[in-house]
């Protein structure tokens, strides 16, 4: 099973003055057990394109297959509840969807909401916590008592708690510190490799493409500009300069090793790709060459 | 749902109707509607719609997208029609049951509620249309200045409006994603019984309004830091003009009126 | 050079809540110095810089902006001195359409309309925007957004720019145009002195000096390189290591050479291509 975009075509308001390209012609597979990176400049689809993924938005035209679910212009509101729990979907900011009275509460909303009984949702919701690495002293304090870095963690869990299969991430490490944005992004590593969930990540930050995706996906007014191994997305650096992409830190670093003389048979996305390759051209440690 | 509605929304344009001064528009959009209300005879209607049909015209967008704007408000207006026409009394009675009845004066009213409804929100979503909401409340300010010799603090209220009108499109797009959030989570807004509906609303209201507080908590900060202190000796960066075409605008409706006194005397 | 900001043990408790925000900060910015504030999630970079604007009520200890002592009664001369980029795009944009919003703070200071209108025209092409002078926020990219949160700033011509990560909401492209106004501004005649609170290590990178905000104190200030040397330091705040130091630590455990202390990019580089040459 996987994640495919037949033709998929999508407006915004359509007949009105306010008539707006989502997507254009988009075709598209995400294979299941898959780490994938949506990449473009801001107002390029990205959001648009992975909210088709659990049914949030449908398909002018054209088909969107979801392991067994299939989604067309057609497909009625009422046969979504299942995807909604197949597909989880980590919005921008998901802090700012928390509303009951106490985080354990809020965890267990979805499952609630799928049909779960009070128990069985509440042991969810307890495990959900553990997974993002939530006290368990704050289970019954409101979240909005808490710091930022910790209600990005319950709205997480909120979305975990449902177990879906395929988990959704629109940029959520924005805000964070560099640390917390390092451990968000191992616990979805975690989860990815452990469950073999397939993780589909939106995502202006390049170093998460190499340190994590394996296959990045690039976006531009709606269209799939390429789609690939991140290795082959970078590997023509004028062409990502002209999408106004950033580069990952090890290549910028290697562009300016290249300069000065160094060679890369491969260009290195990681600093241990690029250490890798760097040690080939250094001496070894004791001082002699190899 | 909420996509469709068209009474409150701008459409940056460059009409007749676009560039009229916003202070010429809302007088003559009132001006117009208190016409609406004193209309009593279908000569009048006639011309009305006709007038109505003329300005659309003006303003360069469909006038399918004005029918399916209308649309969601198109019930409100049958149910108070309908009420009209099952409980007012007078002229003949064609049938009667308990306190509902049809008759003449019934019908004759029940038909002109809903062209004066018709007619005024129309009028009214031409007006939003045209203008843009920092205009409107250009324009508001314009009329309200006579009340600052009561103390009323027109500058405040005029920047509190502008201020609210320009937030409309970032709170209805958090409304949006707070849905969204919460439909992904399981919540159906649009299915089951009214009670199952009401208590759907509680996880987008609470967020919504926690996020609008904090945004206007923000905002005000951002406001005070750029040295904002309310009250007087602020200069304005945008004045209005008035211009001949506005002065032209005045004239029509001048004319029209004429127009309508002369359709009184002929009945 | 003068003491632009003088911050004496300043303390700020929340209300309501025990643990103090700012906790006896002391410290000194100088005048045309570029600072970069950084520290983890919550540990009290905002609130110093909105005690710094008069934006919160602190406690104890004193303020003292552009030699003036920050009063209730200063306030407002304060706040003249000190132009202020939030985090959020929308949250900041008070007029209806990029113009408007730029001459907000000319009205508020009462400028007559003439000289208001040539300063906001000239602040939107400092920062690239005049084409869009028109436009509502809600047809504005994040980054076209802050530029304009920006020239409303230029426009006021203040001695101090503080940008409380104004750039960590935009994608690659709006953060380099951003920082493309502000090296722009760097090097004007008159360089404003410049305090940028960042999670963004290379953005700190480029300021000629850092303050570690830890627990509402300030843990340590250096130029960035000394700041980067300590990794020690760079742990107990919760910091991230630079890209230089991860490298040299890969290149330990390939059994490569690697410079044994810090070095900023450029440093490593060249010493990459020494090490290189004597193979
Ligand atoms: N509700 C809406 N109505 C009309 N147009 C919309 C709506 N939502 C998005 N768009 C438009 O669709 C296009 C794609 O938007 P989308 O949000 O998918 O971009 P994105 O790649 O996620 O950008 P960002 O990086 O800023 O999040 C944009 O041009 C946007 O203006
Ligand atoms: N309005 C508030 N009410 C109560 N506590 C607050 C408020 N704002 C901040 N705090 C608390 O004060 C402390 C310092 O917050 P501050 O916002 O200054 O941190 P910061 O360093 O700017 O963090 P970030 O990197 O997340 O922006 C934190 O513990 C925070 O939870
Ligand atoms: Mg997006
Ligand atoms: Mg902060």
């Amino acid at each position: 099973m996987a994640i495919t975009f037949d033709h998929v075509n999508f407006t915004y308001q359509p007949n009105s003055p306010f008539a707006a390209t989502g997507l254009k012609d988009v075709n598209l597979t995400l294979p299941d057990g898959s780490f994938t990176a949506i990449i473009g400049h801001t107002g390029s689809g990205k959001s648009t394109l992975v909210q088709h993924l659990n049914g949030l938005l449908k398909p002018t035209s054209g088909q969107v297959q979801v392991d067994d679910f299939t989604l067309t212009s057609t497909t009625s509101n009422r046969h979504l509840k299942d995807l909604h729990q197949h597909v989880g979907m980590v919005f921008q900011f998901p802090e700012n969807q928390l509303f009951d009275q106490t985080v354990v509460k809020d965890i267990a909303f979805g499952p609630l909401n799928f049909g779960f009984d009070e128990n069985t949702a509440h042991d969810m919701a307890v495990q959900a916590a553990k997974t993002v690495g939530l006290p368990d002293n704050v289970l019954e304090r409101s979240p909005f008592e808490l710091s930022g870095g910790q209600m990005r963690r319950v709205a997480i869990a909120g979305v975990l708690a449902s177990q879906p299969r395929v988990l959704v991430l629109d940029e959520p490490t924005a805000g964070l510190d560099p640390l917390g944005r390092e451990h968000m992004m191992q616990m979805f590593e975690q989860l990815h490799e452990e469950q073999q969930l397939t993780v589909v990540l939106v995502t202006h930050q390049m170093d998460d493409v190499a340190d994590y995706a394996d296959q990045a996906v690039v976006m531009g007014h709606g269209e799939v500009l390429k789609a690939g191994a991140p290795q082959t997305i970078f590997n023509d650096p004028q062409w990502v300069y002209d999408q106004q992409l950033d580069f990952p830190t090890a290549t910028k670093f290697a562009f300016q090793l290249q300069q000065k003389g160094f060679s890369f048979n491969q260009l290195p996305l990681t600093e241990q790709q690029l250490a890798d390759q760097l040690a080939d051209q250094l001496p070894a440690m004791d001082g002699k060459g190899r | 749902m909420l996509e469709q509605l068209t009474l409150g929304r701008y459409v940056p344009g460059q009409s007749i109707l676009h560039r009229l001064d916003s202070r010429a528009k809302l007088l003559l959009s009132l001006y117009l509607i208190v016409i609406v209300f004193l209309t009593s005879n279908w000569l009048t209607y006639v011309f009305m719609f006709i007038l109505v049909g003329g300005l659309i015209a003006m303003t360069g967008l469909k006038v399918g997208y004005f029918i399916r704007g209308i649309g969601p408000l198109i019930w409100l207006i049958v149910f108070t029609a309908v009420l009209q026409l099952l409980f007012t009394p007078g002229g003949h009675v064609y049938w009667h049951w308990g306190v509902l009845m049809l008759t003449s004066t019934g019908i004759a009213t029940a038909v002109s509620v809903f062209l004066r409804f018709l007619l005024i929100i129309t009028m009214a979503t031409i007006l939003t249309l045209t203008t843009a909401p920092l205009a409107i409340a250009d324009g508001v300010e314009a009329m309200l200045k006579p009340l600052r010799i009561v103390h009323f603090p027109v500058a405040q209220t005029a920047l509190m409006l502008s201020v609210a009108l320009r937030f409309v499109p970032t709170l209805l797009d958090e409304a949006t994603t707070i849905m969204n959030a919460q439909r992904a989570r399981g919540v159906e807004f649009n299915n089951g019984g009214l009670i199952k509906r009401l208590r759907a609303i509680v996880p987008l209201l609470i967020p919504l309004f926690v996020g609008a507080i904090s945004r206007a908590d923000e905002l005000a900060t951002a406001m005070e830091a750029r040295g904002y202190q309310g009250g007087d000796g602020r200069t304005k960066y945008r004045v209005l003009h008035w211009r001949s075409a506005d002065t032209m605008a005045v004239i029509s409706v001048l004319i029209i009126n004429i127009v309508l006194v002369v359709f009184r005397h002929l009945n | 050079m003068a003491a632009m900001i003088e911050v004496k043990n300043l303390t700020y408790h929340y209300p309501e809540v025990a643990q103090p925000a700012l906790d006896h900060i002391s410290l000194t910015v100088e005048q045309g110095e570029w600072v970069a504030i950084v520290g983890h999630n919550g540990s009290g970079k905002s609130t110093l810089v909105r005690a710094i604007d008069g934006l919160v009520d602190f406690s104890e200890g004193e303020v003292t902006v552009a030699g003036i002592k920050l009063t209730p009664d200063s306030v407002w001369d304060v706040r003249k001195q000190i132009g202020m980029v939030f985090q959020n795009p929308d949250n900041q944009f008070v007029g209806a359409t990029v113009a408007d919003d730029v001459a907000f703070g000319l009205e508020n200071a009462g400028i007559p309309r003439d000289k208001m209108i040539q300063k906001v025209d000239a602040a939107l092409k400092q920062v690239d925007m005049a084409a869009f002078s028109d436009r509502e926020p809600s047809r504005l990219s994040g980054g076209q957004k802050q530029r304009v949160a920006l020239a409303g700033i230029i426009a006021m011509n203040p001695s101090i720019i503080v940008l409380d990560e104004a750039t960590s909401m935009l994608d690659p492209h709006g953060r380099q145009t951003v920082m493309d106004v502000i090296t722009k501004l760097r090097q004007s005649e008159k360089a404003p002195t410049i305090i940028s609170i960042t999670h963004d290590l290379d953005e700190a990178a480029r300021a000629q000096r850092l303050i570690v905000v830890n627990d509402g104190q300030q843990l340590a200030t250096g130029k960035p390189a000394e700041i980067f040397a300590n990794e020690a330091l760079l742990a107990s705040s919760g910091l991230a290591q630079p890209f230089s130091t991860r490298l040299a630590r890969s290149l330990a455990q390939q059994g490569s050479v690697h410079p044994d202390h810090y070095l900023s990019d450029t440093e490593m580089e060249d010493w990459l291509w020494q090490s290189h040459l004597t193979m």
